[in-house]
């Protein structure tokens, strides 16, 4: 056993040994999860994916004479903001498009510019334009503001995402005979290909999956900067069915998580399309976890051929949003290139890059053994699976009860 | 030595109504096998073909498509992944029919074999990052 403060002091040292998630499977492979304990202090995780619950909110400072933004009109290199706080504070969030893009009337949509690319470019230092009306008051008498912006020269810029780093994810395939469009990417008709999300052994809630060292007030890596987990993540879903070793066999858990957007840089935050569905952001996340004890080692130990994805069919069940899917496939089978359904055998594609968590979880551990990052205990913990917390679906009602 | 040359064929719009490629096989002992067309009545055509024979007739081939004023370019040269874009996350690899987008196998990062693309345009279109381009 060992606490937090204990491992800060061997980081401060310089006697830490950190480890990336891949690493300490090999370590716990070959020395069991007691002696990994003991000699490992950190394992740093990391994963690069799209995340569509991904926003930002800035306060621009105010211009002479003063505009009231707030109640009225927008618009970021041409896409819209919301305008509904104080009078320079707007919000961005990645799936946001511009009014006149066609969206899917030419079937399928390119979405080739939206949020996710507005806050790509803001955070990478390139001016921005803003174009902003309001009604005139006493105290902000001006109607139209249009100014060229940049990440110095406003207040604050914060990244704010409600709902990142999913806890494992389904596996989208397609039986129609058409092809499909979606936020897994493209699906091939009678199942072409079959698309995933998540880094597997190096994904942050995948190597603690029962919320054990990752909780509120938790220092991240977020978007190339330092962030703190914010709350759990919107649809956060303990409950679900789980492997005898605690790890879900569905999507299940989530992070709202937030920090300075003026630390990070644009390759860990990078605007991408999806044609016929929309635009995201795609948001690079890595989370140290402590090796307290045994627990956590076990837990770090636990192979890519005994995690599960469920494999849904996107052309039905999801839309349709029926609980059904067509198997489970092992992360191995997933990283292998192709995965068994039934009689057929599909090849897989993944959102998320393998290569980037890699490099985020190997950031993480240079930042930790130079010192520049220390570890932080919880202010308080994840709701678990003994929490009661479900995700719900949305049930319509015509009538007001 | 026989080869296979993979071209874009750009048809100028006096050209689309000509049965070129059929009076070439008719004239040459040479295969050929359409990837893509795009031919349109008095609109500029696009081909994209394969021909395969004898080296010295398929240089034949694209001289005299070259005499008649017909726009050609190796393909290989006009698909790119710009590396500088690419996250390397592979959903090109799912959708690539030929197997031409690949995982290295130590690094991961997804490498592209120019020869077995067949220009299907899959990969440009589900790049969520826009690293594929095809230029004609």
């Amino acid at each position: 056993m060992k606490t937090i403060e204990e491992i800060n002091e061997k980081i401060r040292k310089g006697q830490a040994v950190i480890v990336t998630a891949e690493e300490m499977l090999e370590v716990v492979k070959k020395k069991g999860e007691v002696k990994a304990a003991k000699e490992v202090d950190v394992v740093t995780t990391g994963t690069f994916g799209p995340m569509c619950s991904s926003s930002i909110y800035l306060n621009f400072g105010h211009p002479a004479p003063r505009i009231k933004i707030g109640g009225g009109t927008c618009f970021l290199n041409g896409v819209p903001a919301y305008a509904g706080l104080a009078a320079v504070d707007v919000y961005l969030g990645a799936t946001a498009i511009p009014p006149d893009d066609p969206k899917n009337l030419y079937y399928p949509g390119e979405f080739s510019y939206g949020g996710g690319y507005v806050i790509e470019e803001l955070v990478s230092g390139r001016s921005i334009l803003l174009e902003a009306t309001s009604y005139g008051t006493d105290c902000y008498p001006r109607k139209e503001l249009r100014s060229y912006f940049s990440l110095k020269n406003i207040n604050e810029a914060i990244l704010f995402n409600p709902r990142n780093c999913y806890q494992n994810y389904n596996v989208a395939v397609n039986s129609s005979d058409r092809m499909l469009y979606t936020y897994m990417g493209i699906l091939k008709p009678n199942f072409g290909n079959a698309n995933f999300c998540s880094a597997g052994v190096l994904s942050p809630l995948l190597r603690d999956p029962e919320y054990y060292s990752i909780g509120i007030g938790t220092k991240i890596f977020l978007g190339g900067g330092i962030g703190y987990v914010a709350w759990h993540g919107t649809q956060h879903n303990p409950s679900v069915e789980r492997t005898s070793e605690g790890v879900p066999k569905r999507p299940a858990g989530t992070l709202a998580v937030i920090g300075d957007l003026k630390q990070m840089n644009g390759e860990f935050l990078r605007g991408a399309s999806f044609v016929g569905y929309g635009v995201t952001l795609i948001v690079g996340i890595g989370i140290p976890i402590p090796v307290v004890d045994e627990k956590v080692a076990f837990w770090c130990g636990i192979p890519a051929e005994k995690m599960f994805a469920p494999v849904v069919d996107y052309s039905k069940s999801y839309p349709e949003r029926k609980p059904d899917i067509l198997g489970e496939a092992s992360y191995a089978e997933l990283f292998s290139g192709s995965i068994k359904v039934g009689e057929r055998t599909i090849p897989t594609g993944a959102l998320s890059s393998f290569v980037m968590a890699r490099k985020i979880a190997g950031i993480l551990k240079n930042w930790i053994s130079s010192r520049s990052f220390e570890l932080t205990n919880p202010v308080a913990k994840l709701p678990g699976k003994e929490s009661g917390v479900k995700m719900k679906g949305f049930e319509t009602k015509e009538k007001i009860q | 030595m026989k080869i296979s040359e993979r071209v874009v064929l750009k048809f100028p719009r006096e050209l689309v109504d000509k049965p070129t490629i059929s009076n070439l096989v008719k004239k040459y002992d040479i295969e050929f096998n359409i990837l893509q067309a795009q031919v349109l009545p008095q609109k500029e055509g696009l081909m994209v073909i394969v021909f395969t024979g004898e080296e010295n007739v398929v240089k034949h081939v694209l001289k005299e498509l070259k005499n008649q004023n017909i726009i050609l370019q190796r393909l290989k040269q006009d698909i790119t992944k710009d590396d500088k874009i690419c996250t390397h996350c592979g959903v090109c690899i799912g959708l690539c029919p030929t197997n031409a987008f690949y995982y290295d196998g130590s690094t991961r990062k997804v490498l592209f074999d120019y020869e077995k693309c067949i220009t299907c345009m899959l990969c440009v279109k589900g790049c969520m990052v826009r690293a594929i381009k095809i230029k004609f």
